[in-house]
């Protein structure tokens, strides 16, 4: 059984953590330089306001009704995300992170009915409640697609934040109601093209016939539809599905205590991740990088840590996101311990093709088009030659400006100087 | 070893800087039973005060104290509290309670059936928790890191 655990408004949900007054009231988190809502309350949402909207738009609707807008705070986010993932890989033997909100958890088959199946949730649920305050709906299913949308459709229309697609007819009801294009990983342009060919459902397509759906799609459609049909055959990392964040880890055969072959691995993994986002046509604005030694070594020390480091301008440039994962690595890194897992997490996605023109400094502007062209020519040599045909020599240090943010939340869980405050008095 | 919170007297083991571990090296002295192989039997390690003070890493949180209401427990204004928001807040526990939406430090106690939140400091009333009460509690204070300097 797989499960998907999504975080509900997540970013909203880490302000409120430490910010309890915020609870109840609309409440958005604003993008890189405050320009557009990229997490919105439940509240919010009761307004008419949306994720992708700009700020402007919603700023009045806001202040009538007693809610507040909040600067992204990247580095509290990441840090929770990082909570969130730890308290649940207790649950299951396979988490695997989707997003930074998101994670599938491999279940196993141990549990034999639906109703177990939903304790299990239930307790998920409620231990990530309690250890990192974070609410979260979950989705459980035979596969990554319909745990999705039990997630979508059911959890996160429920009262226990729980959704169960497991009985067969259950299932197929559930299919009936979704319109083929709200499947996830089927584009509106797919959709459109299934429609023509009369599935306009996804029970319709998920019961087809396999040659006429391979017919209209490629393979990984084909497999959608197996999913589907309760069958796993997808790696949640296949979906094409635009993604809010990118994420790229490996637990490494052999620990590594050198810091040339760490480096080596976060500036491949921020290579590969550099790749998925321009194949989604977006750009990162900021750049995780987490290390860890092996969990399962008592004699080894442990060490973990994690940094964040924000770009001065949304990039798909994999020499600038290197520099700025190598860079964070740089921070993080201690001399001494076997480490046994990178994570290279790209965050704050934009579609790339709405990047403001730089109309003031022409050159940088076009030091920009001839960089876009340089990375789009070496996907297209990786893709025809096999991967790692191409890649960047690893380069210094990014520059890291100050950005406009005028409402960023403290740094609760990651500066020192930044700590919440409970009050003795 | 005391670094309780109930104790104002506590032992300070090392300063404790930005989300690092700090080790500090022991050298264990020469045991005389286990495996005799010459200079082997020096064993060395880091002394981690993630591992004393931090039983749910994932759940464990610093806060920092503002104000005098817990003197009385050794909590003083400006310290830092470690909080896990896994542990059972029972009767007796110190904990980070909601109260009108603000994070504040209180003592759970119960007296005949009926719940309050004390201060730990005359000057300050106690609250009586009843169901129409809005609070929550937040976590549960493990230890405090109190400055001597």
């Amino acid at each position: 059984m797989k499960a998907l655990v999504d975080a509900d408004s997540f970013y909203v949900s880490c302000e409120r953590v430490f910010r309890p007054l915020l609870n109840g009231r609309p409440v958005v988190v604003l993008s890189n330089n405050d320009g557009c809502l990229i997490s919105c309350s439940r509240e919010a949402k009761a307004l008419g306001l949306r994720v992708g909207q700009p700020y402007f738009e919603a700023a009045g609707l806001l202040t009538l009704h007693g809610g507040e807008a909040l600067s992204a705070n990247f580095s509290l986010y990441t840090d929770m995300s990082a909570r969130l993932m730890r308290t649940l890989e207790r649950f299951a033997p396979r988490v695997q992170v989707y997003s930074i909100d998101e994670a599938f958890l491999d279940g196993g088959s141990r549990l034999p009915t639906g109703g177990e199946w939903a304790d299990w949730a239930s307790a998920i649920r409620t231990t990530v409640r309690r250890d990192t305050g974070l609410p979260v709906s979950i989705g459980v299913a035979p596969s990554h697609v319909l745990a999705k949308l039990a997630c979508e459709k059911q959890a996160k229309h429920s009262a226990e934040g729980i959704g169960i697609l497991i009985d067969p007819t259950v299932i197929f009801r559930a299919l009936e109601e979704t319109p083929v294009e709200a499947v996830w990983g089927i584009a509106e342009r797919l959709g459109q093209r299934l429609k023509r060919a009369g599935l306009w459902t996804a029970a319709q397509f998920a019961r087809a016939p396999d040659p006429l759906i391979r017919r209209l799609t490629s393979l990984t459609e084909l497999r959608l539809a197996w999913e589907l049909r309760g069958v796993p055959t997808l790696d949640p990392g296949d979906i094409r599905a635009p993604r809010k964040t990118i994420f790229c880890s490996r637990t490494f055969a052999v620990p590594t205590r050198r810091w040339e072959e760490l480096r080596e691995a976060v500036a491949t993994y921020t290579a590969r991740a550099a790749e998925r986002l321009r194949a989604q046509r977006s750009e990162a604005g900021a750049v995780r990088v987490a290390i860890r030694t092996g969990l399962f070594h008592p004699d080894e020390p442990f060490h973990g840590d994690a940094a964040f480091v924000r770009l001065p301008a949304p990039s798909a440039h994999t020499p600038t996101l290197t520099a700025a994962s190598i860079h964070a690595l740089q921070t993080i890194y201690r001399p001494g311990f076997a480490y046994a897992r990178a994570e290279v997490l790209l965050a704050e996605l934009s579609d790339a093709r709405t990047h403001p023109t730089n109309l003031f400094d022409p050159e940088d502007e076009a030091k920009r088009v001839r960089s876009i062209r340089l990375m789009n020519a070496m996907d297209r040599i990786n893709a025809e030659y096999g991967r790692d045909t191409v890649w960047t020599a690893i380069c210094g240090r990014g520059v890291l400006r100050r950005l406009r943010q005028a409402n960023r939340s403290p740094r609760y869980t990651t500066c020192w100087e930044e700590l919440p405050i409970a009050r003795a008095s | 070893m005391s670094f309780s919170t109930s104790n104002p007297r506590l032992t300070v083991l090392g300063k404790y800087t930005a989300g690092r571990k700090v080790p500090l090296p022991l050298v264990a002295a020469r045991i005389s039973a286990g495996f005799p192989s010459g200079m082997d039997d020096f064993i060395e390690r880091k002394l981690d005060l993630n591992e004393l003070l931090i039983r749910h890493e994932a759940a464990t949180y610093f806060i920092r104290v503002q104000g005098d209401s817990m003197t009385g427990a050794g909590i003083h204004d400006g310290d830092i509290l470690i909080v896990d928001r896994a542990e059972e807040p029972r009767p007796g526990r110190i904990v980070i309670a909601v109260i009108n939406g603000e994070l504040t430090v209180k003592r759970i106690a119960r007296r005949s059936k009926r719940l309050f939140l004390q201060a730990a400091n005359d000057h300050y009333p106690e609250i009586e928790v009843t169901p129409e009460t809005p609070f929550e509690i937040w976590g549960v204070v493990r230890y405090v890191i109190h400055s001597l300097e």
